[in-house]
């Protein structure tokens, strides 16, 4: 049984490791992050519930490890850009695929600067696609919660995409 | 017709967007955006920014998992295991990517149109190909397409157009690309009337045989 949770925790290492990109801003940071969580949860396999979702019950131990330490007087970094951010993908159209990329940039520069409450749904709803009722439950809050931070962050993040006249006229000034 | 407060909450609208709102909440909003442009901008914001948050954080996905998060799970050293490792979900793709792009691409454009044109300094063309190279091509496009069609690392090909320009193309290596397509990094050692220069650029070939062009910056531009 054992065995079997293990491997499953193996193949979503990747989604994982999104996950914590999102939350921490950072790919070395949210490696660190993953790398403690798998430690902590190994520790804890008899805890988790056969036939509820692994990824939700990692997401929860994940952001939880977050949480505290951001507490901690040594946190993780806040904002970092990536070298990565410039370095060559697969392009149809060369200009626009650079405005993409570093639109997507900023867009993790945006979701840095967010509260981690905002943080933690965004990782949840728009990278991981969570329901917001998934959601809900990994994070312990309410739905309109969700929904409330979610809105919030998503106008922020919508300001710097300039994605409408209004937003657009804001970032503009 | 005397405007009262709006008839919406931005929550609404986001759970909306990301289809969340059962069908007769749905019919609600969607009476409201079809007479509100207000709440028909915030929806296309709200919906340019999940598309972006969607593949804004999906570089995990598309490079191997660190040895280090392998061990952690106890399977590092089953080479069987870690091969195994590869994204549930497929990497995004141009999809996802064009998705956004249509999706913001005009805004997006405001905004960094300065910071991406200023690197291209020889590529307007975005795709290379024979039939791209006729009248309207310049003698770098030319060469670049038959450098890159060669595929021989090192071996420089010329080039001496009639605006002036002139210089060598030369494909350096192979780039790794994720999604598997064949890129080349390439340098350009170029000779205009103002002056001379280098750059390196990455090109990646079409499923139709042409070459799509990305210059990356080497430097601050002069």
């Amino acid at each position: 049984m054992n065995e079997e949770v293990r491997a499953e925790l193996v193949s979503l290492l990747p989604r994982f490791r999104r996950f914590a990109y999102a939350l921490t801003g950072s790919l070395d940071d949210g490696d660190d992050l993953v790398q403690g969580a798998c430690e902590r949860a190994l520790t804890r396999l008899d805890q988790f519930e056969p036939g509820t979702r692994l990824d939700s019950w990692m997401f929860r131990i994940m952001k939880n490890m977050w949480v505290d330490e951001k507490r901690a007087p040594r946190s993780f970094r806040e904002i970092k850009v990536e070298p990565a951010d410039l370095e060559p993908l697969v392009v149809s159209d060369a200009e626009r695929e650079l405005e993409a990329r570093l639109s997507l940039a900023a867009v993790r520069g945006v979701v840095a600067t967010l509260p981690p409450e905002q943080r933690s749904v965004v990782a949840l709803v728009c990278v991981e696609g969570l329901t917001y009722r998934e959601a809900a439950a990994v994070l312990d809050i309410p739905i309109g919660t969700v929904m409330s931070r979610l809105s919030r962050a998503r106008l922020a993040v919508g300001q710097v995409l300039g994605g409408g006249a209004a937003a657009g006229a804001r970032v503009g000034g | 017709m005397n405007r009262q407060q709006k008839p919406w909450v931005e929550s609404m609208l986001v759970a909306y967007v990301d289809g969340q709102l059962d069908a007769a909440q749905t019919a609600v909003v969607d009476d409201i955006i079809r007479e509100d442009p207000e709440a028909r901008t915030v929806v296309s914001v709200l919906r340019g920014s999940g598309e972006a948050l969607k593949v804004a954080f999906n570089r995990p996905l598309q490079e191997k998992v660190p040895a280090r998060l392998l061990a952690a799970l106890g399977a590092a050293e089953t080479g069987g295991v870690a091969a195994k490792v590869v994204p549930l979900r497929r990497p995004a793709r141009s999809l996802p990517l064009r998705q956004v792009l249509t999706a913001v691409a005009a805004s997006i454009a405001i905004l960094f149109v300065g910071v991406g044109i200023g690197y291209l300094r020889f590529a307007p063309a975005a795709s290379i190909g024979p039939a791209g190279t006729g009248a309207g091509g310049s003698g770098f496009e030319s060469a670049l397409y038959s450098a890159l069609q060669g595929d021989r690392f090192g071996a420089a090909v010329r080039y001496d157009d009639t605006a002036g320009r002139s210089g060598t193309i030369t494909v350096v290596g192979k780039v790794s690309a994720s999604f598997g397509d064949a890129c080349r990094e390439f340098r350009h050692d170029w000779t205009d009337t103002r002056g001379k220069g280098a750059e390196t650029g990455v090109a990646c070939r079409s499923a139709a045989g042409d070459w799509s062009v990305l210059t990356v910056p080497q430097g601050p531009a002069s």
